[in-house]
């Protein structure tokens, strides 16, 4: 309890000091501190929030009483009363207190202030710790954030660094000049020289091709291939090394993962109740990143086909369909749409430009200048954008058998369950026109418990005939459509059914008489009611059902008042008239499962069959735009003003206009993949550099707005996104440019005074090592092993049965397996620019235990080159040359024989296999100098 | 200097194995704590340092910012929705109602109930407190005085899977961090060999699946490690966690190669943390297999104890949780089955009675067992469902119960979960439902509540546990929740 009390001690002291501040300067508050600000926010805005804003913010066009409390300067001036809300250190004169602490009485000249208003008649005092925190936050001297944030810095936050577009920087003077090779090593050189620091020696060779390798294939070199380049003295060698590696298919695999984990990848749809899990096309989105990484596709198009790819013309070639998976394989969250939007323009902002503008849900970004209804200029984007119903086919499929027979059993699978559905539907159509089904609604129509809203759940009933609430209310609404006394067919079931039920009996030939004689009344009702008075009110309805239903069952009807009966049953109005789309409502539990089964047994078949042809999970615009609210406090059932389309207001000028193209969706990535937008450049060479680096300039990769880091280099990352934009947004421009920089060519060796002076490398004096991550782990023991499948692209692959590169990997964001999670895999819930770099005992337990390691240990001695070495030191030495390209010390060759000579050894794994196992865990595997 | 020449020093090369060991085992601690610098409030995804401090050791044992009273915490998770009127919330006035309309209208719940259904479970007096629970508890029921059984909880809907994630999450929709993966980011493990946050469930996943104990935005290390405890067998309850190709001191062998081999390496790179880190996880990981093994079987208990907990999976699980506990784990959750097996629509009478029976000497052995080892005062143990349910009888609904008239709808609007050990109050009841046992009336206590009280018992103000992530500090109680003294003792 100490700490609590520590705690308020210190609330109390905070206080006092305001307190003090105020009484002595009160004309001009002292700025609010910490501890206050951090007071409101956890106790005050919250509320604020919750109980005020529907009324009293600028979310509403008609502010209540003309008062808003999402202001500070409106609370000190007060809304219609012409009173302060708050006077800062005084709760006591403080209107809001008045009217919180819910004690004041009507009066002659005001009705009583009481605040949150009563609702129905009922009170709705807040708590009394909430009002006390009131009272305290005031005695405070009210300290509120907007207000600190302008006297901490008076700039406009859309002056913040990340918000104004990159200049080119100039290029800056530097001492060792013969150091720098481009001027990247400028830029660094100038931060090192101004601290008296100095760059680190170049890498040698073997470990600078080894680097670069792993950087842009995310495998290892061949020992052949670092030998080439040790023995290759020309000027270009590097260059060329570089070149070699853009242009192999593996570095559109390794770079494609990053932006895979930016996208939030998955091959799932997370929990669903009974439809298929899998999506059966995500894998075309991955293809289609690693096809475009290995294309060099100019990154501002990228983008676009990403966000909207079929609003573009495509000429014919529609693969770029394939990239709107970007948006459309997240999390379905049970298919809450707004859910499934939230999760779009969470991965399209922090994605793409790093802005968190999914804190603007519910209220205002606290930091970032992102106001509500920005967030729903953007949802209305995604509202207006829904899936393609039948998914594009990419290409054109081949005339291939497995394709064929795919289609038609596809063909033969969709008729089944549409001939399920329409011969059931068609049969409770039957039911519901027969006589029995008639009189029973009648009848239920007659039950208090419908209620004229109807019911919004499915028909839950086992039986076909049972009575359903849906048809229940359909009849109840089609009888108050008929119940004039004057009806011309159902006035006589309204002058019955007005006979309360105890007298039925004693006025039933009353009531038969007068119905008789009506003009009006249908001649088939007439005779039906004329010889013999109805002993009860449903003896009225099946008198009824059995007229109706005669018409409708006969085919010619001669007279108007059999077709005018028949009406009942067949007119588009008729309580029986249920559409096709309707089905379900009538539908028995069981056939609405049936149905749902045959439909996930579609989709399953799309997920499994080889022959099944590749499409993209795009979207489309709506035919027409559906007006936007605001959802205040985040809840779509609490609509606040109407917002149009539109771009970030920080982002924009203030001329911008909203959107005016469908749903604005093109627009979008325009603004978004435009050379005007300040941030879009730079959080992409900011991550690039980020994975060759492992630390970015601006170490917060997705969130560059005013709570960021501030890059640690800020001109040489506007030198980058200056050139990435200058060079057509060529992504392996920007790698060859960092590359090729001394910068990057240095040793990841560090000495003892840069340790101390400067731990995290923030001035970039050396190169950072780094361990592999999960796939290049992977990735590399098969390699080394000579198991890897080389293939590209298709569906995804159980990844631990199989010897595909780790990016092929099916991805379940459900079920994570759990080797992925303890390998650091990049959650596949929410965009992801960096992983975590965590070391655990179960990342040594898959190695040391796990039979896809011990496989790659087996198989690395199956490769000939090694099986073929009888001569052990010989043998060692190509192991070593394979799994590091080097050939071992002497130390190291003698440690290895003596492993490989002992008298023990396991039958499953014999010594040369558990030496090979050694090799592959080391330090040396995994890490990259 | 060629530094990829590869050569061991005199002193590399007479390095003493179990002095390297003496070091890592020492030496990671303090290189990690000195690491974490600024404490919690720096650590977030997203800056440099806190990178380097979670990859160094990420279940480093970390001091909570405040006393804490709680150290570990154990939840017994009754999957399905315990009814509160037919264990710890006696309701007398439902005999008065039997089988007619209760005074009050019948709250919305998932689906349509009736009339007033009294307990089929009589209620009695126990311990000194005289706290009444009913018969389908008896042996839980006589360690009442250290129970403290909060009868007024609420949550949101009657749902299982947003109730669920509420339970576990603070929040029923959005993918966020589980309550276990929380604690252990925010207090690190007391075992290096074990995971620090451990779900036990029997026969599968419960519905919401591994979402239940997700990490969501916090590093992957911090979600729950599942375990099925419907097997015994070591390598099918931890994956990886046994070597089916090589005997032990092989595997040793092979270790003590991989030592010198990355001793050597590390030489040449200046000792550099994260290598020497991964040395000792394969140090780690190999005394993991032991230890590991070790905690799982409970066949080393004594005969008394194994007596003690009774037999079946429950009293398996429950006793494999204390022996985690006492190693050190900080967080586990013992989930009564796969699925939903308290969801009692229909035949409440014989399905709790059989739940009942399956749990209540286990876990009334693991009250009693903590407390003799003197454990209890230290750990928190957390009994309850998603919710509760209604005091009304289910009608029938054709498709989703069998329509037998004798069983419960879910209830969000009032349920009961007792608390014991960890510094709350025992033999105390807060709060009470209304006299229909509907809805939370007396003090109630919101789901964020207690996890606020909770956090408090484990040192946490819940309001200032935050971790930064896409542009915001998130909290378990996200922008809810009150601490509710009363339960603290």
């Amino acid at each position: 309890m100490s700490g609590m009390w520590k705690l308020s001690i210190s609330l109390a002291a905070t206080f006092l000091a305001c307190h003090l501040g105020r009484t002595a300067q009160a004309a001009d508050p002292a700025p609010p501190t910490k501890e206050g600000l951090d007071f409101f926010e956890a106790k005050i805005r919250p509320v604020l929030v919750q109980q005020c804003y529907e009324c009293h913010s600028e979310v509403k066009k008609k502010i209540k009483g003309k008062l808003r409390v999402d202001d500070l300067a409106s609370l000190l001036k007060g809304g219609e009363s012409g009173k302060p809300s708050i006077v800062p250190g005084d709760p006591d004169k403080s209107l809001l207190i008045t009217a919180i602490v819910y004690e004041d009485k009507d009066t002659d000249s005001h009705d009583a202030l009481l605040m949150p208003p009563p609702k129905n008649g009922k009170p709705r005092k807040l708590p009394a710790n909430v009002i006390n925190n009131f009272k305290q936050w005031i005695k405070m001297g009210a300290p509120y954030p907007r207000a600190a944030h302008a006297q901490a810095s008076p700039a406009d936050p859309k002056q913040h660094w990340a918000f104004v577009s990159p200049r080119e920087p100039a290029i800056p003077q530097v001492k060792q000049t013969s150091w720098a090779r481009n001027a990247i090593d400028r830029f660094v050189l100038a931060k090192l020289e101004a601290q008296n620091l100095h760059p680190s020696n170049p890498a040698d060779k073997r470990t600078l091709i080894r680097r670069a390798t792993f950087d842009l294939t995310g495998l290892p070199p061949t020992d052949a291939q670092v030998r080439a380049f040790e023995a290759d003295s020309s000027a270009d060698a590097y260059a060329n090394v570089i070149d070699r590696l853009l242009a192999s298919k593996h570095y559109g695999e390794r770079w494609g993962r990053y932006w895979l984990d930016v996208a939030r990848y998955s091959d799932t749809k997370g929990y669903v109740f009974e439809e298929e899990r899998r999506y059966p096309y995500s894998y075309t989105y991955r293809d289609w990143v690693i096809n475009a990484l290995n294309d060099d596709l100019p990154y501002d198009q990228f983008l676009i086909d990403q966000i909207a790819a079929d609003r573009l013309d495509l000429k014919g070639d529609n693969s770029a369909l394939a990239a709107e998976g970007f948006l459309t394989l997240g999390r379905r969250f049970l298919n809450n749409q707004s859910d499934i939007i939230d999760d779009r323009i969470d991965v399209l902002c922090r994605g793409t430009m790093a802005m968190t503008v999914g804190c603007a849900r519910c209220h205002d970004h606290k930091f970032d200048p992102i106001p509500q209804k920005d967030y729903y200029a953007l949802y209305a984007v995604f509202n207006n954008s829904p899936e393609s119903k039948d998914l594009p086919l990419i290409g054109k499929p081949g005339n291939t058998p497995g394709f064929k027979q795919f289609t038609e059993e596809l063909a033969r699978k969709e008729q089944g369950a549409t001939k399920y559905a329409r011969d059931r539907f068609a049969e409770h159509l039957a039911l519901l026109r027969t006589s029995a089904q008639i009189a029973g609604y009648m009848m239920s129509t007659r039950s208090a418990q419908v209620s004229d809203a109807g019911p919004v759940k499915p028909a839950r009933t086992a039986k076909a005939d049972a009575i359903t609430p849906f048809m229940t209310a359909r009849w109840k609404s089609y009888l108050n459509n008929h119940s004039s006394p004057t009806d011309s067919i159902f006035a006589a079931w309204n002058a019955y059914a007005a006979i309360p039920e105890s007298d039925f009996a004693a006025r039933s030939a009353d009531v038969t008489a007068n119905v008789v004689v009506g003009e009006n009344l249908n001649p088939l009702i007439h005779e039906a009611f004329e010889t013999t008075p109805p002993a009860s009110l449903r003896e009225v309805a099946e008198r009824y059902g059995k007229a109706i239903a005669a018409c409708d069952a006969s085919d010619d009807r001669e007279y108007p008042q059999e077709e005018e009966l028949r009406n009942v049953l067949r007119s588009p109005i008729s309580p029986t008239s249920v559409s096709f789309e309707e089905r379900t409502r009538v539908f028995t539990v069981q056939e609405g499962q049936r149905e749902r089964t045959l439909h996930r047994e579609i989709e399953a078949f799309k997920v499994t069959d080889p022959g099944a042809p590749p499409r993209a999970m795009a979207l489309q615009d709506s035919p027409s735009r559906a007006p936007q609210n605001i959802f205040l406090r985040g809840n779509p059932g609490n609509p606040g003003p109407l917002v149009k389309p539109a771009f970030l207001t920080a982002l924009s000028p203030s001329d911008e206009k909203p959107f005016a193209k469908g749903s604005g969706r093109l627009e979008l990535a325009e603004h978004i993949a435009s050379k005007e937008n300040p941030l879009t450049a730079r959080v992409m060479v900011n991550r690039i550099w980020m994975h060759h680096f492992g630390k970015g300039l601006v170490r917060t990769p997705s969130d560059f707005g005013l709570r960021s880091d501030p890059p640690t280099h800020p001109e040489l990352l506007d030198y980058l996104a200056m050139r990435f934009m200058e060079g057509n947004w060529s992504i392996k421009n920007i790698h060859r440019l960092i590359m090729l920089s001394a910068t990057y060519q240095q040793s990841s060796d560090t000495d003892e005074s840069v340790a101390r002076s400067d731990p995290d490398n923030m001035l970039i004096s050396h190169f950072n090592r780094q361990r592999l991550d999960w796939e290049a782990t992977r990735d590399a023991l098969l390699e080394v092993s000579g198991r890897l499948d080389p293939a590209m692209g298709g569906r995804s692959v159980e990844v631990l049965d199989s010897s595909r590169r780790t990016v092929y990997g099916f991805i379940d964001r459900q079920n994570l397996p759990g080797v992925f999670r303890a390998f650091d895999f990049a959650s596949p819930d929410a965009t992801s620019a960096q992983r975590f770099t965590t070391t655990v005992p179960q990342q040594a337990l898959f190695l040391m235990n796990s039979p896809f390691a011990v496989r790659e240990a087996k198989e690395l001695m199956k490769r000939p080159e090694i099986a073929q070495a009888v001569e052990p030191s010989e043998r060692i030495n190509r192991m070593y040359a394979l799994a590091y390209q080097r050939q071992p010390t002497a130390d190291e060759l003698a440690s290895g024989l003596k492993f490989v000579s002992s008298e023990t050894s396991s039958k499953r794994l014999n010594l040369w296999e558990q030496y090979a196992q050694v090799l592959l865990e080391s330090n040396e595997f995994v890490f990259v100098d | 200097m060629n530094p990829l020449e590869h050569k061991l020093s005199a002193e590399a090369a007479s390095f003493n194995r179990r002095q390297f060991l003496g070091k890592c085992g020492m030496g990671m601690g303090g290189l990690a704590l000195a690491q974490m610098m600024g404490g919690l409030g720096m650590l977030t995804a997203d800056t440099a340092s806190a990178q380097n401090a979670m990859s160094l050791n990420p279940l480093a044992v970390k001091p909570s910012p405040l006393p804490a009273s709680a150290k570990r915490v154990i939840h017994l998770f009754m999957n399905g929705g315990p009814s509160h009127v037919d264990t710890f919330d006696p309701k007398p006035l439902l005999e008065k109602y039997a089988g007619k309309t209760l005074p009050i209208a019948n709250l919305r719940t998932e689906r349509k109930t009736g009339a007033a259904m009294p307990s089929p479970f009589k209620f009695k007096k126990y311990g000194q407190s005289g706290i009444e629970v009913s018969d389908l508890f008896p042996n839980v029921a006589q360690c009442i005085d250290d129970i403290c059984v909060v009868r007024s909880m609420h949550a949101d809907v009657p749902n299982h899977e947003p109730s669920l994630l509420l339970m576990n999450c603070g929040e029923a929709r959005l993918v966020r961090p589980s309550f276990g993966s929380w604690v252990t980011y925010g207090l690190g493990s007391e075992n290096q060999n074990l995971p620090g946050f451990i779900t036990m469930c029997p026969g599968g996943y419960p519905i919401q699946e591994s979402q239940n104990w997700q990490s969501g935005f916090l590093p992957g290390v911090y979600q729950g490690t599942y375990i099925d405890t419907q097997y015994t067998q070591i390598d099918k309850l931890v994956s990886y966690i046994r070597n089916d190709y090589e005997s032990l001191s092989e595997q040793r062998r092979q270790l003590d190669l991989l030592l010198e081999l990355n001793q050597s390496h590390l030489k040449q790179r200046r000792q550099d943390p994260q290598l020497e880190a991964r040395i000792q996880s394969f140090e780690l990981a190999y005394r993991m297999q032991m230890d590991a093994a070790d905690a799982f079987d409970v066949n080393r208990e004594p005969k008394h104890i194994l007596d003690m907990y009774g037999p079946g999976t429950q009293a398996r699980q429950l006793l494999i949780a204390r022996r985690l506990l006492e190693r050190g784990v900080r967080f586990i959750q013992v989930w009564h089955g796969q699925g939903q097996p308290w969801d009692s629509h229909d035949d409440l009478k014989d399905n709790h009675t059989k739940l009942a029976r399956q749990c209540d000497q286990g876990i009334a052995a693991l009250l009693v067992d903590l407390k003799q080892r003197g454990m209890l005062d230290d750990t928190l143990v957390i009994w309850g469902g998603e919710f509760g349910r209604t005091p009304t009888v289910e009608l029938p609904t054709p498709g989703s119960n069998a329509g037998h008239l004798n069983g419960r709808d879910h209830n969000n609007h009032g349920f009961t979960m007792w608390l014991a050990g960890g510094g709350v109050k025992g033999g105390y009841v807060h709060g009470a439902t209304d006299e229909t046992g509907f809805k939370a009336a007396d003090k109630p206590v919101h789901v964020h509540d207690l996890h606020a009280t909770i956090l408090r018992l484990l040192g946490f103000d819940h309001e200032k546990f935050t971790y930064r992530y896409a542009g915001r500090d998130f909290r378990l109680t996200d922008v809810y929740g009150q601490v509710v003294p009363e339960i603290i003792a």
